[in-house]
């Protein structure tokens, strides 16, 4: 069964054609320079990389939930039956497809393996009866199966949902969207369980010793936030250009501005249901974690992401008119995106000292003897990933492997019509009014 | 000018679930006009008599009612010693029903709240059925605490009222959180359900043919006439009360898991509880308005309201959700393993391998397995593979809880002090109690008030559609009521 296209109005608002190579050419360059500069920046630092690595590691996790997030965002359009998202459908599948390029990033973490995580050395995993008991989960061996399992299905999945969708551009066939919708169900939940796995296995593995339960989901929610700030702030810029001048609309804004207000709640319910318990039970092997972030610079840290990440946006983004207002809108995307990164900043970051010997001897002191005094212990060592080298580092970071992928977006997009053209949804998406 | 909007007519047993991308799905069927719906709906409760099923069971659940009240007075008279609770189980059945009624509440107004947000049109069919269990079911929880205190004549001490003995409630206590977080639910959900019933209510009084149901409906319907300020302040209340309802029901929820998981219990201490009880009541009350949905549209003759579609509908999420609660369950095991710690394994080897073995495996299969029969349309359609899937889900729940209670209790760090739990013929005896009062409220509801959303299912039929550009619609023949 075929149905028939509807008139959209001039081509030149639904490709970005050259736009798209001179921004992708563009991004590219960014991109490599700014992670050759992080690269001899870090190595500058006679640190065996540990600062560049690190960086790169959080940079890395950050885009890896943004593309996750925006599979999330294909998947579930599918999964619900979503017509108001038909426009915007387009670019999350662009946006999924980094997995690719994602997947080789990941080699610099793979090399590195040894200077990030302490379950590499044997000596650190027979130190306690808990961590030998972790051997048969944290080992290089099945760390790299387990990359391995996580990124076949991811790009495989994003391939297929962008390749389908684009061959029904062309011959309209609605087969091709009931094939989508058949295909969402179990990715979702592959997605769900995935993107759960990378967080435990990326960032809680970081301190082996740390128990919770809840870091996989808290990491979830933190990524799944950001695609609902990224897809804003990618719609008005294209916009800018041009394009989809009719097509997204404010109601469409408004939409995504209370997905993400949504997130960023479930993001903080998370939080604070772990960090309550972990409070509230008191058991050294949990608080410990909170602890290394309570003290000194990184007490501002933690307060910082309170307020940032939650208190302030709340209200910012609570009214009607902060989602319809498009310059509001963006800033709390902008500021929402900056926080989220900073949540994996403070997540990952005080690694860099606590996984030391000099870091390891001040918690050992502090778990023992004198468990409110870990800054005495610690001293200068929390500076070290605030030093402003090493921020530069991660900012670069970040530039480097957003530069990248924003490439291979655009790279993605410079051919394609930026809205599936013949998705049945589509004239009901174009029209769309918030009722509510 | 003025366009004419023909409705289409599907016939009742109408096949609607087919996934047709390239119109919206018919969500109500028979002969659907508005009149049509009102008079579906408002024969059930004009009707003289009920039909002869709903006798049955109303009796069941009035003689259940009664064991209840006896069981209840006769752990008053007697004390908390009637009950199965030992030491290490200090918390035997109440808490397991006052947690599995608590999930059940918890869900029928976050379905009907949440759909509302999402804009999901079918919810019309099953929102009023939904915001009904909560209510039924929250009034079966707040049993349990009530009478596990023991001396539930000093409840009143929970509150912080100035008095002479120089106490004060402990704010720091999540039972004391469990007291205002279910007060603030149950005032919330009792709204959001009567509120939405207002309208209905109205055409109730409007039809009703004997000065009494005229006077009864009329009080209740608050003085609704339907006029367009009216209307408008329904909406906003409605939209209101779905927002707080959403948040508390998370709030709730997590509340309730905090009872555990503040302990320091393998088992209980778990930082991802509070999202885990919020999956498992959603998930427990998608079933169980999948379990009463079915016989309900058979016996009311409600099949073209609550149709093929809604049931399809609800089996997915029950699946969805069944889903979620496996993803917790697998995840316990694998966090477990990972904790490397022996007290975490042991809680969760002797889960599955303990003497309580068959619960654990049960509870895997009942929430874990089960809904996954829901991948498929058959089961989705068959009502004798829907129902028990729906029934065994619930029942799952129940054990779930009392795998959380009692079996992460009865082997705790100390093995000279483990001890099995058995319940006793009161424990069951209550259990079987809240269930017969659960049915009877449920069962009044089903005879006396509008169990199907009237001006809401209005809404959505095809004639109620404005197109594009503003253009009248209207069915000859067919005004709004």
């Amino acid at each position: 069964m075929e149905h028939s296209s509807i008139n959209l109005g001039p081509r030149e608002e639904f490709y970005l054609d050259q736009a798209a190579s001179r921004t992708s050419k563009m991004a590219l360059a960014i991109g490599l320079v700014a992670l050759a500069v992080a690269a001899v920046l870090g190595f500058t630092r006679h640190d065996s990389m540990r600062q560049f690595l690190f960086g790169y590691l959080t940079a890395w996790c950050f885009y890896f939930g943004i593309t996750a997030s925006a599979l999330f965002f294909v998947l579930s359009h599918h999964l619900f039956r979503s017509t108001w998202s038909v426009v915007l459908r387009r670019l999350a599948e662009a946006l999924a497809c980094n997995f690719i390029p994602l997947a080789i990033g990941l080699i610099p973490i793979l090399l590195g393996l040894h200077q990030i995580y302490p379950w590499t050395s044997a000596a650190y995993m027979h130190s306690t009866v808990e961590l030998r008991n972790k051997l048969g989960i944290l080992n290089e061996k099945f760390f790299l199966i387990r990359c391995i399992l996580y990124f076949i299905p991811l790009i495989a999945l994003s391939l297929y949902f962008r390749r389908v969708s684009l061959v029904q551009d062309q011959d309209g066939h609605v087969s091709r969207l009931l094939a989508l919708r058949k295909h969402s169900g179990w990715g979702f939940l592959a997605l769900f369980w995935i993107i759960n796995f990378v967080g435990a296995d990326f960032i809680m593995s970081l301190q082996p010793k740390w128990l919770t339960y809840a870091e996989p989901l808290f990491f979830f929610a933190g990524a799944i936030m950001t695609i609902y700030a990224v897809l804003p702030l990618l719609a008005m810029w294209l916009q800018q250009k041009g394009r989809l001048q009719n097509a997204i609309t404010v109601d469409h804004y408004h939409d995504l501005g209370r997905w993400l207000f949504a997130w960023m709640m479930f993001w903080i319910y998370i939080g604070f249901a772990q960090y309550m318990l972990i409070w509230y039970a008191n058991i050294p092997k949990e608080t410990l974690f909170f602890l290394i972030r309570d003290m000194g610079p990184w007490l501002w840290i933690t307060l910082a992401l309170l307020f940032g990440h939650f208190v302030i946006p709340f209200f910012g983004l609570f009214s009607r008119r902060a989602k319809r207002r498009k310059g509001l809108l963006a800033f709390w995307c902008v500021w929402l995106l900056v926080f989220a990164y900073l949540d994996l900043f403070w997540q990952i970051m005080p690694m860099v000292w606590v996984n030391t010997p000099a870091g390891e001897r001040a918690l050992n002191h502090i778990n023992h003897f004198d468990p409110y005094h870990l800054e005495r212990s610690a001293g200068a060592l929390a500076w070290i990933p605030l030093s402003p080298e090493a921020i530069a580092v991660n900012i670069l970071c970040v530039l480097g492997i957003g530069g990248l992928l924003l490439a291979h977006t655009f790279y993605l997009l410079r051919k394609e019509s930026l809205v599936p053209l013949k998705d049945p949804g589509l004239p009901e998406s174009l029209a769309f009014e918030d009722h509510v | 000018m003025t366009t004419a909007i023909t409705a289409p007519i599907y016939e009742t047993g109408f096949d609607n679930t087919a996934d047709d991308v390239l119109r919206q799905p018919v969500l109500v069927t028979g002969h659907a006009t508005y009149q049509e719906v009102t008079r579906k709906v408002c024969r059930v409760a004009e009707a003289p008599r009920a039909p002869r099923a709903w006798y049955v069971c109303f009796a069941i659940s009035l003689a259940l009612l009664a064991l209840l009240m006896a069981m209840i007075g006769y752990e008053l008279f007697t004390g908390v010693g009637v009950w199965g609770n030992n030491s290490p189980v200090d918390w035997g059945f109440p808490i397991i029903n006052f947690v599995f009624w608590v999930g059940i509440a918890h869900a029928g107004t976050l379905i009907s709240a949440i759909l509302l947000l999402f804009r999901q049109k079918w919810r019309t069919g099953i929102n009023r059925f939904a915001e009904a269990t909560t209510v039924f079911a929250v009034a079966c929880a707040g049993i349990f605490p009530a009478i596990h205190v023991g001396r539930p004549w000093f409840e009143y001490w929970l509150a912080p009222y100035p008095n002479i003995m120089g106490d004060w409630p402990n704010f720091l206590s999540p039972l004391l959180w469990d007291a205002c977080a279910v007060g603030t639910y149950v005032t919330v959900s009792t709204l959001f359900w009567y509120t939405g019933m207002v309208p209905d209510l109205a055409s109730l009084r409007d039809r009703a043919t004997s000065r009494i149901k005229h006077t009864i409906y009329g009080i209740f319907s608050l003085g609704w006439r339907g006029s367009a300020r009216q209307w408008h302040i329904y909406e906003r209340a409605n939209i209101i009360l779905a927002a707080l309802a959403t948040a508390l029901v998370l709030g709730v929820s997590s509340t309730v898991s905090t009872d555990f998981a503040v302990s320091q219990i393998p088992g209980w201490h778990e930082t991802i509880f509070p999202p885990y009880f919020t999956a498992g009541a959603i998930f427990s009350g998608f079933a169980i308005v999948l379990a009463l949905a079915i016989p309900a549209r058979e016996l009311f003759g409600l099949k073209d309201l609550i149709t093929r579609r809604h049931i399809d509908n609800l089996a997915k999420l029950t699946l969805l959700l069944g889903s979620m609660v496996l993803y917790v369950y697998l995840m316990e095991f694998v966090i477990a393993w990972y904790s490397g710690n022996m007290y975490e394994r042991f809680a969760y080897l002797n889960r599955e391998f303990g003497p309580y073995w068959w619960l654990g495996w049960g509870i895997l299969f009942c929430n874990g397995v089960v809904p996954q029969v829901f991948w498929f349309k058959f089961a989705r359609q068959t009502w004798w593979l829907a129902w028990p899937a729906a029934v065994l889900c619930i029942m799952g729940m129940w054990m779930e809880r009392f795998v959380i209670v009692v079996v992460s209790l009865h082997r705790d760090f100390l093995p000279s002090s483990w001890h099995m739990f058995a319940p006793t013929w009161i424990d069951i005896g209550t259990l079987a109690g809240s269930f017969g009062l659960f049915f009877t409220l449920f069962l009044l509801f089903c005879r006396y008030l509008p169990m199907v959303a009237m001006s809401e299912v209005k809404a959505i039929l095809p004639q109620a559609a404005v197109p594009h550009g503003g253009g009248q619609t209207a069915r000859s023949g067919a005004k709004p009521e």
